[in-house]
């Protein structure tokens, strides 16, 4: 076990190196000059061309390449080529909304579909079964943006019971922080919990289908024993391996829900930076963002051996 | 000790509710806070270095300016308390108004005015027209400066009133005899009428402008970017909403005051809600750029065939929908400036394809593909584009529609060179645009500009238009004036830089119930507000 978190986190170190060498070549290959677009539209080329020269855009690639490795080297992720801020703080800032966005997103989102899809798959064939998958498909069908703007809609210009939009931490106060994060959370979990919802469902159908389950029914199991004692944990791998990869979607996936809610966090961030060709921004986001990915998917490969005594590393 | 039990019982669940009271209620906000939903998030904080709008409208909340432009577009100082001009008009000699001073507390002196007027001179094309003709400009003293020309000059107060692209804004002398062609290093530190702190800032997100106390207004009544610059609020907060309808629900909900770009679909309903006020707050220029280094359209016949094959009309219908939104202009420089009375471009008015074809044709034109470059997130840009795509071909113009985001095309537009097998970013023709101040001053708007590989991207090259210019430039305030004005426009007609199809309103919307004063500007202007509760 100890030799093989050792091995995974030697992995590491090679895998952030292929991200950081394909990040930065894609970006510079793609079309988009920075300093055009940081001259503005009345800016005339001689200016344009000033500003790509102080700002070192005109070097070769390599030497470029040879400056950003350099400043890594030294655990900096270097100044936006726009604001000029330090992009540490700027993913600083912005790291707290997305997280608890995300976070809340994926809570909520077990606390509901989990118990949802085992209901589902237990209760097969039954009009619960069938009401749960209407919400799934209706869930997984509705896009983001137009289920934010309907609880917009109903819930903060109909109703005045919520705000439309921002995000308030939690030290401005409980309610404020909470009130602020409703709406945001439901809209982008309910899209989740459809497809947890769903995976559950399948996942408890096709345990409650294996021979170990008749096994345990013969020997005079009720069904309560069944399901939670021999089930449940059974049908946990699939479902624990869609809520990691789903959290790992959430963290970058979130830009909808974000633009919508005008939500200072990460997704907002490298959209802006992608569309303003600020490539430190986009550098520094895609490297912290390929740090947590292969950290949570470390995390659920050794959750398995909890779910699972037949996996072993 | 029941007793003693039951009183501390009672004092930890009074203190117990009014935490909870504190932490459920939040923290109070400021109560005279002015939020506005910005048209964009700032980049960068140097007026000089970049001639984005948003710093532009940021720098008037925290800089100032030597003159301001009121609202019938005259010059009226602004920093400056009384000025002098010599009798030849070769010297300008300036005083400065007392009590001007930074946020620092530290006063502002003529040198940090000459050092500001010589970095925005460094970048602006007005400020370059200007010091290419300056012999000197000297701090006198501390609150006298003085300008020396090599021969009258019409524009030397318009030009200190500049209130587009890159403005004439004094920054302490310590950031302005940095280069412009980075943006200054520290902290901004200006003598406008708001402070602006940099550790709030949260780019993307928010920025907060508080009152300087310090600042002493004009006594004149506000007028455009001149006049007092009374601030009644005691912050304003730029709030970064992208999605323009949370923007417009968020106004509804009176958690922001004031939209810049309010959403266009929502207007009419905007308009009947009698706590919002709808304006039209600018007018915007649209302009379709041919590239004159390559064919087809290196032939004056090509674009001659451009303005006969568009439909204005149509064009500002895609744009801005309703007739009341847009005018059908004509002309180059617009049809309401002050130099508007010129004569209209041949061909533009009435939509004649089989012209066009014939003109395409005279300038060799055998059917090559044509590549028209539209930006997809840019609204405007590209209803004109899809617009200008549609009429080129009714032309029989093998065109060549490529969409793209907007960082592209600023890349792509800066490649000179012909598209094709090795070239594939090469293009020939995209669409911009400008507000009616910017496009209405020919010594000021890059585009117009004439001056060859010097010219804006398109490449315009015609030295007598240029040289007509500068004649301009110097009849301003003389009889000489209109005839000069005539004249180059005929160069403007014949040469034909870029095709101009008409302007439309930008609209902007405030809650009239809880906001007044507001100036009804070109750009935001964030004094003379007030906030009632």
């Amino acid at each position: 076990m100890i030799a093989y978190l050792v091995r995974r986190i030697l992995a590491v170190i090679p895998v952030m190196g292929i991200v950081v060498v394909i990040v930065f070549v894609l970006i510079r290959v793609s079309p988009g000059d920075p300093a055009a677009i940081i001259a503005g539209d009345y800016a005339t080329p001689e200016a344009v061309q000033k500003i790509r020269v102080a700002m070192g855009l005109d070097k070769p690639i390599y030497t470029q390449f040879w400056i950003y490795l350099n400043d890594l080297a030294h655990g900096r992720l270097g100044t936006s080529l726009h604001s000029g801020l330090p992009v540490i703080r700027l993913i600083g800032q912005r790291a707290e909304v997305t997280a608890v966005l995300a976070f809340l997103t994926l809570l909520f989102s077990v606390l509901m579909a989990v118990p949802l899809g085992i209901l589902a798959g237990w209760k097969r064939g039954t009009w619960i079964d069938q009401s749960a998958m209407v919400f799934a498909v209706v869930g997984f069908s509705m896009p983001t943006f137009w289920l934010g703007f309907l609880l917009i809609k109903v819930f903060s210009i109909n109703l005045h019971w919520l705000p439309v939009q921002g995000y308030r931490s939690p030290t401005e106060g409980l309610w404020p922080f909470i009130a602020h994060l409703i709406l945001p959370v439901f809209g982008l979990a309910v899209g989740y919990m459809a497809l947890l919802a769903r995976i559950t469902r399948a996942t408890v159908i096709d345990v409650l289908n294996s021979d170990y389950i008749r096994t345990a029914y013969a020997k005079g199991a009720t069904h309560r024993t069944v399901l939670f004692i021999h089930a449940l944990k059974n049908a946990a791998v699939p479902v624990v391996t869609t809520v990691g990869v789903g959290l790992a979607l959430l963290l970058s996936g979130a830009v909808i829900t974000e633009s919508v809610f005008a939500l200072p966090g990460l997704g907002r961030l490298t959209v802006d930076a992608v569309l303003q060709r600020d490539y430190t921004i986009i550098q520094g986001v895609t490297l912290i963002f390929s740090f947590v990915y292969v950290v949570i998917n470390l995390l659920i490969d050794l959750s398995y051996t909890f779910f699972d005594p037949r996996i072993r590393y | 000790m029941y007793r003693l039990r039951a009183k501390r019982f009672a004092m930890g669940l009074a203190v117990l509710t009014a935490a909870m009271g504190l932490l459920l209620s939040g923290t109070q906000s400021v109560a005279a806070t002015f939020r506005a939903v910005p048209s964009a998030d700032v980049k960068y904080l140097d007026p000089h270095f970049t001639t984005a709008d948003i710093t532009l409208t940021y720098s008037y909340l925290v800089y100032d300016t030597l003159f301001g432009l009121d609202a019938k577009g005259e010059p009226q100082p602004q920093m400056v308390d009384k000025y002098d001009v010599s009798p030849d008009r070769l010297t300008y000699t300036f005083t400065l108004r007392k009590g001007l001073q930074w946020h620092d507390g530290k006063p502002v002196t003529s040198k940090d005015v000459v050092a500001s007027l010589k970095r925005w001179g460094s970048k602006d094309s007005a400020g370059q027209r200007l010091l290419a003709r300056t012999v000197s400009l000297e701090a006198v003293n501390d609150a006298t400066f003085r300008l020396k020309l090599k021969e009258p000059y019409g524009l030397v107060l318009r030009s200190l009133a500049k209130p587009y692209s890159y403005i004439p804004f004094i920054l302490p002398e310590r950031h302005a005899t940095q280069s412009a062609d980075k943006p200054f290093e520290g902290d901004p530190v200006g003598s406008g009428p708001y402070t602006f702190s940099k550790a709030e800032w949260v780019p993307g997100s928010k920025m907060i402008f508080h009152k300087f106390k310090d600042y002493v207004p004009r006594s004149e009544p506000a007028s455009g970017t001149a006049g007092a610059k009374n601030v009644y609020v005691d912050q304003v907060e730029w709030v970064i909403i992208p999605d323009p309808a949370t923007a417009a629900a968020a106004l509804d909900r009176g958690e922001v005051d004031y939209l810049e770009v309010p959403f266009k679909d929502l207007l009419d309903q905007m308009r009947a809600d009698p706590r919002m006020h709808v304006f039209p707050a600018a007018r915007y220029y649209r302009t379709i750029h041919p590239n004159k280094l390559i064919p087809p359209f290196d032939n004056v016949k090509a674009r001659q065939a451009l303005a006969y094959l568009v439909s204005v009309p149509d064009i500002l219908r895609a744009v801005a929908g309703d007739p009341k939104n847009w005018e059908a202009c004509y002309k180059f420089l617009g049809c309401s400036g002050w130099l508007s009375d010129v004569d209209e471009i041949p061909g533009l008015r009435g939509q004649d394809y089989e012209k066009a074809a014939q003109l395409m044709r005279e300038a060799g034109y055998k059917g090559e593909k044509v590549v028209l470059m539209g930006a997809t997130e840019m609204q405007a840009n590209y209803a004109i584009s899809v617009t200008l795509a549609s009429q080129i071909r009714k032309a029989g113009i093998n065109v060549d529609f490529q969409t793209m985001d907007w960082g592209t095309l600023v890349s792509r537009r800066g490649i000179k060179e012909a598209p094709g097998p090795g070239n594939p970013g090469g293009w020939h023709i995209f669409t911009t645009g400008a507000g009616t101040t910017p496009a209405e001053d020919p010594w000021g708007y890059a585009d117009i500009q004439t001056t060859c590989e010097k010219a804006w991207y398109g490449w315009s090259c015609s030295p007598k238009t240029t040289a007509d210019l500068e004649q301009l430039g110097k009849d301003v305030g003389t009889p000489r004036f209109k005839e000069s004005a005539r004249r180059y426009h005929a160069d403007l007609n014949e040469y034909l830089p870029y095709i101009p199809v008409g302007v439309y309103n930008a609209y902007r919307v405030y809650r009239k119930d809880v906001v007044s004063g507001i100036i009804e500007n070109e750009y935001s202007l964030y004094w003379n507000i007030r906030k009632s509760k």
